[in-house]
């Protein structure tokens, strides 16, 4: 549902006709509709309503600082891939723990640009990656928040195991070697393994099968609890849901 | 999850923002070869990627509507000097004249933000919609823009 409707055949974004606006700005140009940006993020957040939640608007899908602005007065926070998708979302307002910090390139100054902001956490992509977060944070006298990729479904016999060792694997970590992989993560300076960070696959506009899909996980939080990892935040990226397959996420 | 006490972090993109934004483009030119219609528009692939990048669908819809309106199929292209440069192929459209203006629906997911400058086209405004007002949220780039932080070295 959208608010880009005919009104007397002319097509309007909310009560405004577009060819108004087109001879005043000119064209081409992009409209957004205030009423179905609030809407859909009211929606989802209401859908999740039963679970202590956040919801991290993914800045890759739509980075304009006004419409940051407007997820965060509603209680949203910021997913970043980059130093410039963090600077936008702090400069929109979003607060720092509120922001998680994902994608498998992030460079040294990246880390420490969001170690110094005291972002929620970093979603961790390698064990490279992991070791290069400790020694900045170490280096910074600061604590890194991380979550680790888990992979619930991947075939052992063609993934590389983590008892191959935590340095040469590559998260995400395959379920049933998770434990060993948050231990060795847990022995690394200045970090705080705090999440789990998952790829449930499916379109998650409905709750039911979500939590059903979370049953491993929950397993596995329980698990690593009892073994003193203070997993606090489980990090369930969703997959595309718009009506037709395409990029992103 | 409940008794766990965990807090769920979930990372929307499109599903929010995908079919609150559109593209509005108006037509330069109608062409006809002898075995296509093409409609030139003026918004191009660098400013909408995804119908070039990932062969993404996007409805396009005329922003004055007739009824009973002759129809054509066309390809939407844009100004690009790239044959890969289309925000439709084969599309069903009203018959369309310069000037007219047209809608690119659900672009309000990485629309703008994989948009570049390829061939020194100032990047589009973002306008936001808000009942019988609207806001510009970002202004059109100018041609200032596009060599903001370029130097011709003395010694060049």
């Amino acid at each position: 549902m959208h608010h880009f409707q005919y009104r007397d055949d002319v097509l309007h974004c909310e009560e405004v006709p577009l060819p108004s606006i087109a001879r005043e700005v000119g064209t081409p140009f992009y409209c957004y509709s205030h009423a179905t940006l609030t809407r859909h993020f009211r929606v989802f957040d209401e859908a999740f309503a039963p679970i202590p939640h956040l919801i991290c608007f993914a800045l890759k899908a739509n980075s304009n600082l006004s419409i940051l602005k407007l997820f965060g007065t509603m209680g949203g926070g910021a997913d970043v891939v980059s130093g410039g998708e963090l600077f936008r979302a702090l400069r929109a307002g979003i607060p720092p723990d509120r922001i998680v910090y994902a994608g498998v390139g992030k460079s040294r100054e990246e880390i420490a640009y969001a170690l110094k902001s005291d972002i929620l956490m970093f979603n961790v992509e390698s064990s490279q990656e992991m070791q290069v977060i400790s020694e900045v944070a170490t280096n910074m006298g600061v604590d890194a928040r991380v979550a680790l990729r888990i992979n619930p479904d991947v075939d052992p016999k063609t993934h590389p195991y983590i008892s191959t060792g935590l340095r040469k694997s590559k998260f995400g970590i395959d379920i049933s070697q998770a434990v060993e992989g948050y231990q060795l993560a847990r022995a690394l300076p200045r970090i705080r393994v705090v999440g789990i960070h998952q790829h449930i696959g499916s379109q998650i506009t409905e709750v039911g099968p979500f939590v059903d899909a979370l049953g491993k996980i929950a397993e596995l939080t329980r698990e690593l609890r009892a073994l003193g990892v203070a997993i606090r935040y489980v990090d369930v990226p969703s997959s595309g849901t718009s009506p037709r397959p395409s990029s992103g996420s | 999850m409940k008794d766990l006490e965990c807090t769920i972090v979930l990372e929307p993109g499109r599903v929010i923002v995908g079919n609150a934004g559109i593209l509005v483009t108006r037509v330069l030119y109608t062409k006809e070869t002898p075995s296509k219609h093409f409609v030139v528009v003026d918004a191009g692939m660098n400013d909408l990627i995804r119908p070039s990048l990932y062969g993404s669908y996007h409805a396009i819809l005329p922003v004055r509507r007739a009824e009973g309106a002759a129809t054509l199929t066309a390809d939407v292209v844009g100004p690009i000097c790239e044959s890969g440069d289309f925000l439709a192929k084969d599309r069903e459209l009203p018959a369309v004249q310069p000037g007219d203006l047209l809608a690119v629906m659900s672009a309000g997911a990485y629309g703008f933000t994989m948009a570049s400058n390829y061939n020194a086209r100032p990047r589009l405004p973002e306008i936001l919609g808000k009942g019988e007002q609207y806001l510009v949220i970002r202004r059109r780039e100018t041609y200032e823009d596009l060599i903001r932080g370029e130097e011709i070295p003395e010694d060049l």
